[in-house]
């Protein structure tokens, strides 16, 4: 979808002025139709659509129990994820300073033969 | 020459390395190379921690507003002003995380364009991107780096013995590279996850919104006629784009 497409994909639509002046304002100066901006727009949309269901109260259903159980999940993952990610950043660094301190002492052996030579 | 001689030797030449030290000759003895030692791993590691707070503030920033380059301008700022002692890196950072927001038209295009805007194309990627296709580069750049330093540990162990400073004045400055690039990786990390839990969230209203309309329409509410044409809408788009639904993650792991 080009952004020219797009702006008419939502200028007929049922959306709010308030919505579609922000879609409109994100697709603003857009040369491509790139992710983020598909991002922003899903979101414009979805708070509007938050609003229209605002009375609508299926907390305690089944079906909101099991949305929210597998956000719970994919949170639970994301953080154990980052946790991993962490980990592995610390260890590599570990690694590093046993690699830089085998330099140090290389550097330096080549050090104490300059001054051995030189005695 | 036996290991007690070749002890005895160090020790004499630090000492006289210590003693010329003071003179200002050089500063590579056994004595200093402790301190050496100690230094590298505190600055990098003080670094690694500071990177940590500094994503996690903007994280803490990602959840609650959203994506703000100007969050990006501050946390740089800050970084700058008293962030990672020496990392030139952040100040290119601050500077051009300054010209995104001049610059917003331009911003996006660019980040997908260079290596140097690396972090800004993780932010732009955010949220489009599904949850594990995002994952799966952040790890492969790890990968990457973890093949660089087992080779560079290689190259080290062939060093033992070299009388070429050259050589080991080299391969510290490829230790010290790497480093840089592990807390680039850090960061990377951290706004993968920041990117995966935007995802899921709004997953998680797209299914409420889902959960709702259908709740609705099947008790004859009066929304459900009105956000019906909107739902549909949303779908098409949706589906256009990469789906209505960001895809479950793969669960990658480091090897």
């Amino acid at each position: 979808m080009t952004i020219q497409e797009a702006k008419k994909f939502f200028e007929g639509s049922e959306f709010s002025a308030e919505t579609k002046e922000k879609i409109s304002s994100v697709l603003e100066g857009k040369e491509t139709l790139d992710p983020y901006t598909v991002l922003e727009i899903k979101a414009a949309m979805q708070a509007e659509l938050a609003k229209d269901f605002a009375d609508i109260d299926i907390s305690g259903s089944e079906e909101a129990l099991r949305i929210e159980k597998t956000y719970n999940a994919e949170v639970a993952q994301i953080e154990s994820d980052l946790k991993a990610d962490m980990t592995f950043v610390e260890e590599e660094l570990k690694e590093l300073d046993t690699i830089h301190k085998d330099l140090t002492r290389i550097s330096d052996d080549i050090q104490a033969d300059k001054i051995r030579e030189s005695i | 020459m036996s290991q007690e001689q070749q002890y005895k030797n160090k020790e004499q030449a630090a000492t006289l390395g210590t003693e010329t030290q003071k003179n200002g000759a050089f500063d590579a003895t056994v004595a200093s190379a402790e301190k050496k030692q100690k230094n590298w791993f505190q600055r990098w590691g003080n670094r690694f921690t500071k990177a940590f707070d500094y994503v996690h503030e903007k994280s803490v920033a990602f959840n609650e507003k959203g994506f703000d380059t100007n969050d990006m301008v501050r946390a740089a700022k800050k970084l700058e002003d008293g962030g990672f002692g020496d990392g030139t890196k952040i100040a290119a950072f601050a500077e051009k995380a300054q010209w995104a927001v001049n610059n917003p038209k331009e911003f996006l295009n660019k980040a997908n364009e260079t290596i140097s805007t690396k972090l800004y194309k993780f932010f732009a990627e955010g949220g489009y991107k599904t949850i594990n296709g995002i994952r799966d580069t952040a790890l492969e750049g790890a990968q990457k780096l973890k093949d660089s330093r087992m080779n560079l540990s290689k190259r080290v162990e062939a060093l033992r013995g070299t009388k070429n400073g050259q050589e080991v004045h080299n391969a510290t400055l490829d230790v010290n590279k790497l480093a840089g690039n592990l807390l680039v990786q850090g960061d990377n990390f951290i706004i993968t996850s920041m990117t995966r839990q935007r995802a899921a969230e709004m997953n998680k209203n797209t299914d409420m919104n889902n959960a709702k309309y259908a709740y609705a329409a099947a008790n004859g509410h009066s929304s459900a006629q009105h956000a019906g044409p909107k739902m549909d809408m949303f779908k098409n788009f949706a589906n256009m784009h990469g789906g209505g639904h960001g895809a479950h993650d793969h669960g990658g792991d480091h090897h």
